[in-house]
């Protein structure tokens, strides 16, 4: 029987060994990575700090195909999840800058390096942004079964009851919070502040009336907003939001508070120039290519996503701004009341 | 087929089984005596302690209340103290010889086979390290031939039983789950393939 | 009825030949991946969600449905044969059906397993189409009410500590100070991580459980003189029909726990397959029997895992509010067709709704059809030399341990917790309560100071429900009738003993090991 065995194990053995062996000739000298014209069909693999199947998971991948085409090669997209984001961010960070590692460094989530309770290793010298993708809008949402029906009518009430008004964030520190944060500063009201690890325990709470409220990016809301369990009492903007419409704007009432969040990618920093300028002209391109399909934006538009191309230049400079701004906030939501 | 040495029959001695239960394959030659049975229990006992000790003292650099709330150190001080507390119980039962001692209790560590698991385990945490720089192919290839060498498996089943063991499951990972893994040494050979 | 009818419509959807294939191919890769270790669903169902942009929603939802439970029938093989849990859930499954497995009893305890997974899905699912007022029941439960049910599964502890109930309890505590390691829930301090973001979300529980309950039990292989593998006799496959009768309350009354459990979006998943252990360790006909090999061991946490897949599916399709990674997905690969899920979904869309939920009964058929004859296959991994097999499954444990987060620090993680585990076991600590309380931890932890956040500060208000009420009264009833249940099962297993002594005896000659082999 032993021999039975062995003879099996070998056989099972050589028809993958020969099998491996006929590709690797066929690919022969696909080593190109550090002679000139990257990427040279070697694969490149994209970090994503997110967990499969969330909104900036199921636009990376839809938008891969294109990528694939215009560097003609393939992309292998990674779920890292972890810290929220921290591993993944970390491993970015410290990967080869050789272009074959690019990292979905999303705005403002990154940013939770300027808390230094996280001890990050990494900040925005870390990373060199190639491009941004997509720009979330947000919203100031309630329960359709809550006491309130405008904005007005919430702040009034907050600001006759100081901490009465509870609302969820993604752990305190998160980039909800200081968009509650810059809000109550804004509106003049306290908010008692309410920590939830998972995004689906704050919805489900905010649907029964745990808390009162949640800010949040529209993907987040849509679904609930369209089964009529939530309600968007504003939008965290000067214009309104596409399919939105009726939803009056933060800045309307006088509020500048503007939820800003993007999809962002980066490479290590100390990348190449020439690699990097090659990816970027990729992703522009991949980015025109994904506009032109008809059934890409549709999805986007299903998503809630508000898909377009910005340059690396300009995304630096909204990295520059929202640090800034961060650097400020952060110390005032952690301190608290 | 000799993957064993010496007298194994002394198999399962089936004496004291469950009445109920069948006597299982897997009873050993060697069980507790008492004695050290004790000094075993009180060692642990006392391991316990110390991490409840250690959790206690780590807590101390965080804050116990914040904002009139349990803080961060609140959870880690109940566990601890609660830790303490059984684990002192449990010293207490040990040297007091209430802990009970029957034919389900494992038998203590054989030398030899001690010797083997402890080799074992370094293989495990060899290939922790070796993972990236060798790829996983290789590493798996020779860590599962390794280990099967040290379960006293002969060299002409363990080496097919490593090598394909590597290749299969890598096969499988990589192309039917389509998750990439290290390649190491063996990229030019394998990049071709993902 | 109009449910009857639209759902009848949805049986023919899916009979259709592609959505059968697409049904078969997500059965068949959720049954790889829950053997393999570490590898859960969730990556699997990721990696398919670029086909369903291709082949539409139906097909689409249909096989990442069918990884999901899928998985569920493939975990338990590992657990019950090799004594490897897959994830923290496979454990209560385990604790009896490795014992069954050792007296040449795995294969009744698979098909009772794989039995008792299809009557679980089959309730999960007539209770999905029956039950979705009482999804938006439960989304009234508070803070408060979740960390009930986190005391509640706390006191399971006590039953499963077994004989010595002072080590259970240190084991417990052990279990939560590992699930202390982490960033806090409240204020993101990172606590017992030196430093290491790798740690930032908590030490792995799938590579702790591989390793305190897998690794810990293939170096005690090592020791055992049986090496021509780990039984040597198959036995018989088919159960009983004792082993049937006995099934029957532990696989009605686990349907009902994983249910239940499944529907409330913050609850440990894990500690429905405790639940219904701690139950039938308590309630069950051959409750006298656990720890030596009870068939409802296994029947009750099998029907409770799978009841539980599938009620987890119902706030997802109900309110559209997924509760945990997987349904998260689930619910990505409707939304990029434009598909909301929640009560629109049904209104909108009633093909789609039913078709996915005739689905879940068609997978699970085909799950069934497939699993009881690969038992057989199963049952020869036991033949394969204890030192190969040993060589495997370690190498199987650090690939697993590796995938689950694509990174070697997984590997150390289970290598440390195959050393506790080792010592722990030698020194006759059960292991058991660890797999439930380092899960239990954080809900308890989290939940408390939300409760408390809401309250101002206000302690009564952990009781301010009836629900979250009840259930600490459950708990604390638990823990007191521990010492008087305990004592009365002692006289009961005395004299059982006494009348079964003399009929086994007899019988007992066949299972004796032969050291032989060919």
């Amino acid at each position: 029987m032993r021999r039975r065995i062995a003879a099996a194990t070998l056989a099972a053995l050589a028809i993958p060994l020969a099998l491996s062996g006929c590709s690797s000739l066929s690919a022969g000298g696909g080593d190109a990575g550090a002679t000139g014209d990257f990427p040279g069909g070697e694969p490149i693999t994209i970090v994503m700090p997110f967990s499969a199947g969330g909104s900036t998971d199921l636009m990376i991948r839809a938008l891969v195909p294109f990528l694939e085409d215009e560097l003609d090669t393939s992309i292998i997209v990674e779920n890292t999840v972890g810290a929220g984001g921290q591993v993944a961010l970390t491993a970015i960070a410290g990967a080869q800058p050789d272009g074959f590692t690019i990292g979905v460094t999303n705005l403002p989530s990154t940013l939770a390096y300027v808390n230094e309770e996280r001890q990050a290793t990494y900040d925005q010298d870390s990373f060199e942004p190639l491009a941004t993708i997509n720009r979330f809008r947000g919203i100031i949402a309630t329960s359709s079964t809550g006491e309130w029906a405008t904005l007005e009518e919430m702040v009034a009430y907050a600001q006759d009851n100081p901490g009465a008004v509870t609302v969820g964030v993604d752990g305190l520190g998160g980039d909800d919070h200081i968009f509650v944060t810059a809000f109550e500063q804004a509106a003049d009201v306290e908010f008692t502040v309410v920590p939830f690890d998972d995004g689906s325990e704050k919805m489900t709470a905010l649907i029964g009336n745990q808390i009162d409220l949640s800010f949040g990016s529209v993907p987040t809301f849509r679904p609930q907003i369209d089964s009529g369990n939530v309600v968007a009492l504003a939008a965290l903007d000067a214009e309104t939001v596409a399919g939105l419409e009726d939803v009056p704007t933060t800045s309307s009432f006088g509020y500048d508070v503007q939820w800003e969040s993007y999809n962002v990618l980066s490479v290590p920093a100390g990348t190449d120039e020439a690699v990097r300028s090659e990816l970027e002209d990729a992703i522009g391109a991949a980015a025109a290519a994904a506009e032109a399909d008809s059934a890409f934006m549709e999805q986007m538009t299903n998503g809630g996503y508000e898909f377009g191309f910005q340059d690396s230049e300009w995304t630096n400079d909204r990295w520059t701004d929202l640090d800034a701004q961060w650097r400020e906030l952060v110390p005032v939501a952690l301190q608290g009341d | 087929m000799s993957l064993r040495t010496g007298a194994d029959d002394v198999v399962g001695q089936p004496g004291d089984a469950a009445p109920d239960g069948a006597a299982t394959s897997t009873e050993s030659l060697v069980s507790w005596t008492p004695r050290a049975f004790r000094i075993a229990n009180v060692c642990g006992a006392a391991a316990a302690a110390a991490l409840a000790a250690a959790i206690l003292i780590a807590s101390q650099d965080f804050a116990f209340r914040v904002r009139d709330l349990p803080g961060p150190a609140f959870f880690p001080v109940v566990i601890g103290v609660g830790l303490l507390g059984l684990s002192l119980a449990w010293l207490v039962l040990s040297i007091a010889g209430r802990i009970p001692l029957d034919d389900e209790v494992e038998a203590p560590p054989d030398r030899s086979a001690a010797i083997r698991a402890i080799a074992s385990l370094g293989v495990v945490a060899a290939s922790a390290f070796a993972l990236q720089p060798l790829g996983y192919p290789l590493t798996t290839a020779i860590a599962v031939t390794v280990l099967a060498l040290l379960a006293r498996a002969r060299l002409r089943a363990a080496i097919p039983a490593g090598v394909g063991f590597a290749v299969l499951s890598f096969l499988l990972v990589t192309t039917a789950l389509g998750v990439q893994l290290p390649t190491g040494v063996l990229r030019p050979l394998l990049v071709g393939l993902l | 009825m109009d449910i009857f009818a639209q759902l009848l419509a949805g049986f023919q959807e899916v009979l259709s030949p592609v959505n059968l294939l697409f049904a078969l191919a997500g059965c068949v890769l959720g049954m790889v991946v829950g053997i393999l270790p570490g590898f859960g669903p969730p990556a699997a169902m990721a990696l398919l969600l670029p086909v369903t942009y291709v082949v539409g929603p139906i097909p689409g939802i249909i096989m990442i449905a069918a990884i999901l439970y899928g998985s569920m029938y493939g975990g338990t093989i590992t657990a019950v044969l090799l004594n490897v849990p897959g994830e923290p859930s496979s454990v209560a499954t385990t604790l009896e059906g490795y014992t069954l497995a050792k007296q040449g009893r795995g294969g009744p305890a698979l098909v009772i397993a794989a039995a008792g997974s299809f009557v679980g899905a089959t309730v999960g699912i007539v209770g999905m189409v029956l039950a979705a007022p009482l999804a938006i029941a439960v989304v009234g439960l508070g803070a408060r009410d979740y960390f009930a049910i986190g005391v509640l599964g706390l006191s399971l502890v006590v039953g499963l500590s077994g004989r010595n109930v002072v080590k259970g309890l240190v084991c417990a505590l052990i279990g939560l100070a590992i699930g202390l390691v982490g960033l806090d829930p409240v204020l993101g301090t990172p606590r017992f991580t030196g430093g290491m973001p790798e740690l930032f979300d908590g030490i792995d529980l799938v590579a702790v459980v591989m390793g305190l309950f897998g690794l810990s039990e293939m170096l005690i292989g090592l020791e055992h003189r049986a090496t021509s593998g780990r039984l040597t006799k198959l036995g018989r496959i088919a159960p009983t029909k004792e082993d049937w009768r006995r099934s029957v309350g532990p696989m009605a009354r686990g349907s009902v726990i994983g249910f239940f459990t499944g529907l409330l979006p913050g609850s440990p998943g894990t500690a429905a397959t405790f639940f219904s252990y701690a139950l039938e360790r308590r309630v069950s006909k051959g409750r006298a029997q656990f720890g030596r090999g009870a068939i409802e061991g296994v029947a009750g946490p099998e029907t409770a895992n799978n009841s539980l897949g599938i009620a987890t599916m119902i706030p997802m399709f109900t309110l559209g509010i997924p509760s945990s990674v997987t349904m998260a997905i689930m619910m990505g690969a409707f939304i990029v067709h434009g598909l909301t899920p929640g009560p629109l979904l049904f209104r909108d869309h009633p093909d789609v709704a039913w078709a996915i939920i005739a689905s879940l009964f068609v997978g699970n058929v085909i799950l069934l059809v497939l699993n009881v004859p690969l038992i057989r296959v199963w049952l020869y991994i036991l033949k394969i030399p204890y030192s190969i097999l040993f060589a495997l499954v370690v190498g199987l444990m650090i690939l697993g341990a590796f995938l689950v987060t694509g990174a070697a620090f997984n590997i150390l993680v289970l290598l440390v917790s195959g050393i506790f585990g080792y010592v722990l076991r030698k020194l006759d600590v059960p292991l058991a309560p660890i797999a439930l309380t380092m899960v239990l931890g954080s809900i308890l932890e989290e939940n408390l100071v939300r409760a408390l956040l809401l309250s101002d500060g206000d302690v009564g208000t952990l009781v301010g429900s009836p629900f979250s009420a009840t259930l600490l009264t459950g708990a604390v009833l638990v823990l007191c009738s521990a010492p008087l249940l305990a004592l009365l099962r002692t006289r009961l297993e005395r004299r059982r003993a006494r009348l079964m002594a003399a009929p086994t005896r007899a019988g007992e000659t066949t299972s004796l090991p032969t050291t032989k082999s060919s």
